[in-house]
């Protein structure tokens, strides 16, 4: 967790939004609006009286705290961070609700709805009618902030893009690949989202046709996959996050997305503590993270907007998801289980 | 000499008649001499053990034990009570043998276990070859470059365990290592000529990586043992390799045994060479089915502790024979009352080519992923060396790391931590090994495998399961470093409980009986004998705690709280969510620069401490001189 301690700007909310509405609001960068619109008064006014903000995120540190100083600064609210993997801060986040630690307000990962719903307080913010109908929890419990979706990816120096396959089914023919195709040991969403589309007889198949013909290789976290396709370690990944894909082409890396049906979609999402300790600091934080000012900032990292105001980037990666078959695949923890139970099962035969 | 000097001589008396007469019928030399100079109060041996028991280093001692105990009770607590309760994924059910049925009810665990056994043997055994030529060239013969294999040992340990795999796969991925590339070239061959992907990769990997382990615990075992001993074998008509077999390795038996077994369970327990060169090549073992449960969100931890049980009585069992091969404890103990004079094997012509194969394998071992990993830190994307690349050398990646937001307090707080979990273990396990061996020879087994369970319960796990204790314990460490130390002595407990067994071992109990009969308190036996002639092995201990420490990944990610990151959670984040692979290889490089700056100082207070002890030694020998001519 790191604390931001009060740099500059304890401004009080009229001098604030007074600045913001002569267009003289400080700058937290070369693209922050000039002013914030997700500042809701109300809200504001009500946060400030709990002066801080506990957030868990899987989000770095590197991404994460540039972010939330831009809330800090834009409401003088003191913001601690705790990074960690989605897998380890939904057991801490559990653990603590078991003990009745007030000890979070706002989580931000992408397994949020995998959480029960007591721990999470239904809320409703301006800028949830800005995001994506998908991206909204009907329950109100959680809002996407960014997208993932699941596409393959190939290394251009070892693979030629004439020559991919147009649907999976055509992946097993590709007999040169066998080896050096790799999936994450844990992509059950996109299991799930293949026999979705294919149907659950049709699709096993075609995944058993591609583990006898390619015998791909499981690896562990998909950034790690992203980085050994882009070295070369690999010549195609069966599935990746597209944004991750996206971000080792940023840092130069020879890797390139293409699309299939179906492609498997779900979200880096936010909700809220039914515990939290600052609930009103929390809303107005979600406010800000669905709002344009902050999805653009991660677009610069490479994450895929929720909203349709705001680009992506590299442009166009969006659309061309758009063209396949979209599936929002967002499973419960049993769901999970036993999809990675037949994702194993298929990929691990024993 | 030495070991009369330490022991005897710094003894005040209190029966000084009585305390001749011992050692008269004893034969231990210089006792006498000892007691002679020590003026001190006169009293009875008898009473003063009764009396002891009363007195303040009893209560210390007890209150130590029971400290370490609590230690391994919370996580050992947290082990059970997961596996023997239904899963719901949000915390443990009613009791349930369901995590058993799903763990264990496919053959295919059987496979996993033979993995897991091949792989745990190959490496302690490759481990203990590396370390112990690496222990015997520097503690026991002339050959120069001790000092430099000394540090050098201890470097390869301070590399993350994720990023020494990955600098293994970058040397010999049959598609990208770079070894593999320069052998394919020179040699005209069509495929690579070897392949990390395989058992014999896991286990050099890990190999690599651990044998400075060895070299820990052998290497003091070597240091002070007894060259006349063999002298002697040699004397009686003995040729080398039949002192080597009938008198050296006997005597190191304890060392060896120690070494191996942690090596061996280490090698069970070990997660990063299976999870990124093992996975690939489908070697799965039986730590790849603990994290792969793990890593569900939410974790089931109940699937992951009903498997972490066999390797909980894998370490017992363990354990169980190491005492038994070392029960005769005096057997082994080459510290006696007698002395003995360390002395270095003459290799003559032979000093040269020993120096430089030492060397060989330093560059082999530790050489090859250290330069790769360097390499790589000063490019962006993959960047091998010899293998050129149009991509520009650069020190964004270092500049990355070093503005990376809270990478230098990180680092601060892992240093502090480590520094404290070291001490603390090394104490700790000082005082519960003295009680294993000394007051219960039989069951002292007992103890030990308490001690040594932490090690087959995952980080993961041991993090949670203290999370949980102290959110509802009146005890105020959540979101504090201490929670983090707490965690940190819990894990840590089986590695100095090691080195202070076989330490212990080494030294026979004559002298602290000289010291009980002399009327010395419990408190100064440990101060003034223990302690000075354990001092090698626990600082080898402290080292080894303290680059675990910094390192530590699996309990500190429910443990940070605010202010406390540290550098695993870092290496985490690195490999998880952005970071190249030059960043990610910048951070394995930096994390090796305190080390050497820490080692360099730790070897620095070892030679002091070792030639104030030779300067406390000879007066002993010169007062030793005058009571003979008496």
């Amino acid at each position: 967790m790191t604390v931001f301690r009060k740099s500059t700007v304890w401004a009080p909310a009229a001098g604030l939004l007074g600045l913001a509405l002569l267009g003289l609001a400080p700058a937290h960068g070369q693209d922050a609006p000039a002013v914030h619109p997700w500042l809701d008064p109300a809200l504001l006014a009500a946060a400030k009286g709990e002066g801080s903000l506990i957030v868990y995120s899987s989000t770095n540190e590197q991404e994460g705290l540039p972010l939330f100083k831009i809330f800090e600064e834009a409401t003088g609210i003191k913001v601690e961070y705790i990074r960690n993997a989605d897998s380890p801060l939904m057991s801490r986040v559990a653990i603590e609700y078991r003990a009745n630690q007030r000890a979070w307000d706002l989580f931000h990962t992408t397994t949020v709805n995998k959480l029960p719903p007591p721990m999470l307080t239904q809320f409703e913010v301006p800028e949830v009618k800005n995001i994506a109908p998908e991206a909204r929890d009907p329950d109100k419990r959680w809002y996407g902030v960014y997208a993932n979706y699941n596409s393959p990816a190939y290394n251009t120096q070892k693979v030629k893009a004439s020559d991919l396959p147009r649907t999976y089914e055509e992946f097993s023919q590709h007999k040169e690949w066998a080896g050096k195709v790799a999936i994450d040991a844990t992509d059950n969403v996109w299991l799930k989202a293949m026999l979705d589309y294919y149907g659950e007889q049709k699709g096993t198949q075609i995944v058993k046709d591609i583990v006898a013909g390619l015998q791909p290789v499981l690896t562990d976290g998909h950034l790690a996959m992203a980085r050994a396709v882009g070295a070369g370690e690999y010549a195609v990944a069966l599935n990746q996050f597209v944004n991750l894909s996206e971000n080792v082409k940023i840092a130069g890396s020879p890797i390139e997305v293409f699309a299939l049906d179906p492609v498997a979609l779900f979200f880096g999402q936010v909700g809220i503590s039914a515990l939290a300790p600052h609930p009103n600091a929390a809303k107005l934080a979600a406010n800000f993270m669905l709002s344009q000012e902050c999805q653009q900032f991660l677009a610069k990292f490479g994450r895929i907007p929720t909203r349709h105001d705001v680009a992506s980037n590299p442009p166009g990666i969006v659309e061309l998801m758009q063209q396949k078959k979209v599936l929002t695949t967002l499973l419960t923890p049993d769901e999970e289980r036993k999809w990675q139970r037949n994702f194993d099962a298929l990929f691990k035969p024993r | 000499m030495y070991c009369r000097g330490l022991g005897a001589s710094l003894l005040p008396a209190r029966n000084r008649t009585q305390a001749r007469e011992w050692a008269a019928l004893q034969g231990v030399e210089g006792l006498s001499v000892a007691n002679d100079r020590m003026n001190g109060r006169f009293g009875f041996a008898a009473t003063s053990r009764l009396a002891g028991y009363l007195k303040l280093s009893n209560f210390v001692l007890v209150t130590c034990v029971m400290v370490a105990l609590w230690f391994v009770f919370v996580p050992l607590s947290a082990l059970f009570y997961n596996a023997f309760t239904e899963d719901t994924g949000f915390g443990p059910g009613a009791f349930s043998l369901e995590n058993f049925i799903e763990a264990y009810s496919s053959w295919q665990i059987l496979a996993l276990f033979r993995n897991s056994l091949v792989f745990a043997l190959g490496t302690a055994l490759t481990t203990f070859v590396l370390g112990g030529l690496v222990s015997w060239a520097v503690e026991r013969t002339d050959a120069p470059g001790a000092a430099l294999f000394h540090s050098l040992a201890l470097l390869s340990f301070a590399i993350p365990g994720l990023l020494m795999a990955m600098a293994w796969i970058f040397v010999f991925s049959p598609n990208i290592g770079w070894a593999n590339g320069l052998m394919k070239n020179a040699f005209g061959l069509a495929q690579a000529p070897l392949n990390v992907y395989s058992m014999p990769g896991m286990i050099w990997a890990l190999s690599s990586h651990y044998f400075p382990l060895a070299y820990l615990s052998l290497g003091p075992a070597l240091r002070v043992l007894d060259v006349r001993m063999e002298e002697a074998g040699h004397v009686s008509g003995g040729r080398t390799w039949q002192v080597l077999t009938k008198i050296t390795l006997p005597l190191l038996r304890p060392a060896i045994l120690s070494g191996m077994l942690l090596l061996f369970v280490l090698g069970m327990s070990s997660y990063e060479v299976p999870r990124l060169i093992g996975r690939p090549a489908r070697i799965d073992v039986f730590t790849t089915d603990i994290q792969s449960a793990i890593i569900q969100t939410p974790p089931e931890f109940g699937v992951a502790s009903a498997l972490a049980l066999t390797l909980l009585l894998v370490c017992i069992v363990a354990v169980f024979f190491y005492r038994r091969a070392t029960r005769h404890a005096e057997a082994f103990a080459t510290i006696t009352g007698k002395g003995y004079m360390p002395t270095r094997i003459k290799l003559g012509v032979w000093r040269w080519p020993v120096a430089s194969g030492i060397g060989l394998l330093f560059a082999v071992a530790l050489g090859l992923p250290l330069m790769t990993l360097v390499w790589q830190s000063f490019y962006r994307n993959l960047a091998l060396p010899f293998m050129g690349s149009d991509a520009p050398f650069t020190l964004d990646n270092y500049k990355f790391l070093l503005s990376y937001p809270i990478f230098l307090a990180a680092v601060k707080t892992s240093v502090l931590l480590a520094a404290m979990a070291a001490t603390i273990v090394s104490g700790l396990t000082f005082v519960m090994a003295w009680v294993a061996l000394r007051t219960m020879p039989r069951f002292g087994w007992i103890l030990d495998a308490i001690a040594f369970t932490p090690i087959a319960i995952p980080g993961v796990i041991v993090g949670a399961g203290i999370l949980v204790a102290y959110l509802m314990l009146p005890i105020p460490v959540y979101n504090t470093i201490w929670i983090l130390l707490i965690a940190y002595v819990t894990l840590y407990l089986p590695y100095g409980m090691r080195f202070a067994s076989s330490g212990i071992s080494q030294i026979h109990r004559e002298l602290e009986e000289v010291a009980e009969v002399a009327g010395a308190r419990l408190g100064q036996v440990f101060w003034r004998i223990l302690l000075p002639l354990l001092a090698p092995v626990l600082l080898a201990g402290w080292i080894y705690v303290f680059v675990l420490s910094v390192r530590e990944l699996g309990a500190s990610i429910f443990l940070v709280g605010p202010g406390t990151h540290v550098l695993g959670t870092i290496t985490l984040t690195m490999w998880e969510e952005g970071g190249s692979y030059g960043a990610v290889s910048a951070l394995g490089v930096i994390q090796v620069i305190p080390l050497i700056v820490i080692v360099a100082s730790l070897r620095w207070l070892e030679l002091h401490v070792q030639r104030r002890g030779e300067a406390t030694a000879a007066p002993a020998a010169g007062a030793e001189r005058i009571a003979s001519s008496e």
